[in-house]
């Protein structure tokens, strides 16, 4: 269906388009629907944050979220629409909002040996390797690092980008905002969207390399 | 998005600005989307194909037919394979030599194997057979068709927030009703409950194991197989870690790797596993973990931040104290904190000895009986005294005319015992989180709260239960009028004078039939008299009339004046 057609095009129509993968159709209905939501979530952001977080930030990794799970959706109308991307919104909030209110970094001296780069990738792994049983978590050490790298390369660039900066590179979140233009809750959000979708990616990326899992 | 403009000064509501997200973001997924890369979809599902690890031959190990590789790494590998006698479906493991070339950490393995295989427990992965092959030890298990713990949590969840919630729409306006239905708190305390069946069974399975003293050190969600029938099923134990007898290291061993890296998976891991203290690995290890597991599964949260580097997430671990469950799910029992938060608990000796306590905890959960791990809670002993004191207060209560102790006075606050109950329980909320009220509804709220945790205290203290009054006493805030006169009770020094000395006109009257009191226990009977009858005169609201008359009456009767 082409673009124009999508204007007119009913909700019942449009997502039958996004359930063939046409981004186009999911553009039309971001676009009836997500100011609704954003107005909605800047109700529920309440003012301690509406200082350090805007709206349009979550709505930002929303949008983004929302064409890479469109093969999720299994909405019929409006209202599940409307549920799926809400709850979509939400999640992207309160993983801002964790962000901006964790817990200060600890006290230099209680803290375990430092850790290298190799750790660092391995940690990284170990934060995004979902299920338990992911073989990216029990590969030799020289295959880790090779899927690690495959599996940054197909995230979508600014989700690569803020875990090579935040988790490899050790860039502060500060820096990391600063780089990108972003409030240090986008950049959060950005983060915890990234771990989700390395950990969705990364078995399939571990298959490619000789491993397969359940 | 770096190259979305973010002007401060552009305007937000602007649905152009909208337009422009909703375009970036198409943007960054044009070619990222991994589902869209059929190439490779295929490949988790069909280990035959993967590359660079071939399947053993036929024959390798007799009796068995390998169909694919399940999962690989270090340990070693387990396949899905075909038993041929019988046809079925079974999974085997492949240990990998490493340690187990020394021969005594084989035999613990073989010992391993046997203990578990011998244990028959519905909810541990039966082993059916053991062997060698190739110079490789391997054993073989029931196949467990479903998902693991985490895969089939995630089902659940995701069942659930598919649930259209209670939006409605006009064009351009949305507004939700709040909160949630009868119907909907239901489910989620059906949700609940259906949680900690499932808890059970998996403590009941891991202590079972722990009886024959096998402990896990691994446990975490992918251990954990949930089957079609919702039955969880424990895998993976760690059969060379058989309590009574201590692993050969030898070298880059089965206990740590070079770089002293600890077997177990981070998330899971308790504080002496971080702490790389393989001395100190034992039941309550598991114990640790499975408290790991069940916060999660309750509240879909990890019980630390996992969002720092791995040195963060270590001290986290060894320090943090994580908040209790309900803080992120507001809905579950105070009980099921205490038993959760006993598992996390830093120090070994402070969780649960072993998982069967908590399958006991649980159980009285569901039950609606008391549980262990609530113990040594002052609020819980106060609730379990009023239960206990219920029959003896209500019958107090129903003798007309006699004074008989002084507790069926403060029960004349309230005239049910389940509304007793109740506002027992609102009190033991409201006291937590008095320091969030902010607004004058809020500030009303608290001081008929403030009035109602007076009336507890004053059982408690009239039944000198000293324990449970004070910590009543501490849970009131302490500038206010109902804390000075707790502390003016507790105190049996203070002189009545100055503390009424500090009341205002609108506390008066709560002052002295305080004093009232006070001077009754202490068998001052005119000064008894004289205190209600002050407070009488200073027009004290409902609550305190009813029983200074009472007192009064009853005083005047007694002594005939």
């Amino acid at each position: 269906m082409s673009k124009n057609n999508h204007i007119d095009a009913s909700d019942e129509t449009l997502l039958e388009e996004v359930a063939r993968g046409d981004r186009s159709a999911l553009s039309a209905l971001l676009g009836r629907y997500g100011p609704g939501v954003r107005q909605t979530i800047a109700t529920e952001l309440g003012s301690k944050f509406r200082a350090v977080l805007d709206q349009d930030d979550v709505m930002q990794v929303t949008y983004l979220e929302a064409f890479l799970r469109m093969r999720d959706l299994k909405a019929r109308g409006d209202r599940e629409f409307v549920a799926w991307l809400s709850q979509i919104a939400r999640n992207n909030m309160r993983d801002a909002i964790k962000g901006l209110t964790r817990i200060k970094r600890p006290d230099p001296r209680r803290q375990v040996q430092p850790t290298s780069p190799d750790e660092q990738a391995d940690a990284l792994i170990e934060l995004a390797g979902g299920d338990s049983n992911t073989p990216s978590r029990v590969a030799g050490a020289g295959e880790r690092k090779t899927i690690l790298t495959a599996a940054l390369d197909k995230l979508p660039p600014d989700y690569a980008g803020v875990l090579r900066e935040y988790d490899l590179d050790s860039r502060s979140i500060d820096e990391i905002a600063s780089r990108m233009g972003r409030s240090k809750g986008a950049v959060f959000m950005l983060r915890a969207r990234a771990l989700e979708r390395l950990k969705e990616i990364l078995p399939t990326i571990s298959a490619m390399y000789g491993a397969s899992r359940a | 998005m770096s190259q979305i403009s973010h002007d401060p000064n552009e305007t937000r509501q602007d649905p152009g600005s909208q337009q422009r997200l909703i375009d970036a973001a198409r943007a960054q997924v044009s070619d990222s989307n991994p589902r869209a890369d059929s190439a490779t979809a295929g490949q988790t599902h069909s280990s035959s194909s993967s590359r660079g690890r071939p399947l053993p031959k036929p024959g390798t190990f007799p009796g068995y037919t390998i169909t694919r590789e399940i999962h690989g790494g270090g340990q070693g590998v387990v396949y899905q394979a075909m038993q041929e006698s019988t046809r079925q479906k079974v999974a085997l493991k492949v240990i990998h030599d490493g340690p187990f070339a020394d021969p005594r950490n084989r035999a613990r393995l073989e010992r391993g194997v046997r203990i578990l295989a011998e244990l028959n427990h519905p909810n541990i992965v039966r082993i059916v057979d053991s062997g060698e092959a190739n110079g490789s030890m391997f054993y073989v298990m029931d196949y467990i068709p479903g998902q693991a713990l985490d895969a089939w949590l995630d089902s659940r969840r995701r069942t659930s927030q598919q649930s259209p919630p209670t939006h409605y729409r006009s064009r351009w306006r949305w507004s939700s009703r709040p909160g949630g239905s009868a119907g909907s708190r239901r489910r989620q305390q059906s949700d609940v409950e259906e949680l900690i069946r499932l808890f059970i069974k998996i403590c009941d399975a891991t202590n079972a194991a722990h009886l024959r003293g096998v402990i896990h050190r691994d446990l975490k969600p992918g251990n954990i197989r949930v089957d079609d029938s919702h039955e969880p099923h424990l895998l993976d134990f760690d059969l060379a870690k058989v309590l009574g007898g201590d692993m050969v290291d030898d070298g880059p061993g089965y206990a740590k790797t070079v770089t002293g890296e600890f077997l177990g998976t981070l998330r899971w891991a308790s504080p002496e596993q971080v702490e790389r203290a393989p001395g100190k690995i034992d039941i309550r290890t598991d114990v640790y973990s499975l408290g790991v597991i069940f916060y999660e599964a309750l509240t879909g949260i990890t019980p630390y931040p996992m969002l720092g580097t791995r040195r963060e997430i270590e001290d986290h671990i060894l320090h943090t104290d994580p908040p209790p469950p309900s803080r992120h799910r507001t809905s579950l029992d105070p009980d099921l904190d205490a038993i959760i938060l006993k598992c996390l608990a830093k120090p070994r000796e402070r969780r649960y000895h072993s998982a069967g306590p908590i399958a006991d905890d649980f159980r009285s959960l569901l039950a609606g009986a008391a549980v262990s791990a609530q113990r040594d809670s002052s609020w819980y002993t106060l609730k379990r005294l009023m239960r206990r004191h219920r029959l003896a207060t209500s019958a107090l209560f129903c003798v007309a005319g006699t004074l008989v102790g002084t507790s069926a006075v403060s029960l004349h606050f309230w005239n049910e015992e389940r509304q007793a109950q109740k506002k027992l329980e609102q009190v033991t909320q409201r006291a937590n989180e008095n320091r969030e009220a902010t607004n004058v509804a809020g500030l009303v709220a608290m001081e008929n709260i403030h009035r109602m945790a007076l009336g507890w205290f004053m059982l408690a203290w009239q039944l000198d239960q000293e324990q449970a009054a004070k910590t009543i006493r501490d849970r009131t805030p302490s500038g206010s009028p109902e804390f000075k006169a707790m502390q003016f009770l507790l105190d049996g020094s203070q002189p009545p004078e100055q503390f009424t000395a500090d009341l205002t006109a609108e506390t008066s009257a709560m002052g002295y039939y305080v004093v009232g009191e006070r001077a009754l226990k202490q068998k001052k009977i005119e000064l008894a008299k004289e205190a209600f009858d002050k407070c009488l005169k200073n027009a004290p609201q409902v609550w305190f009339r009813a029983p200074a008359e009472a007192r009064l009456a009853e005083l005047k009767k007694t002594t005939g004046s």
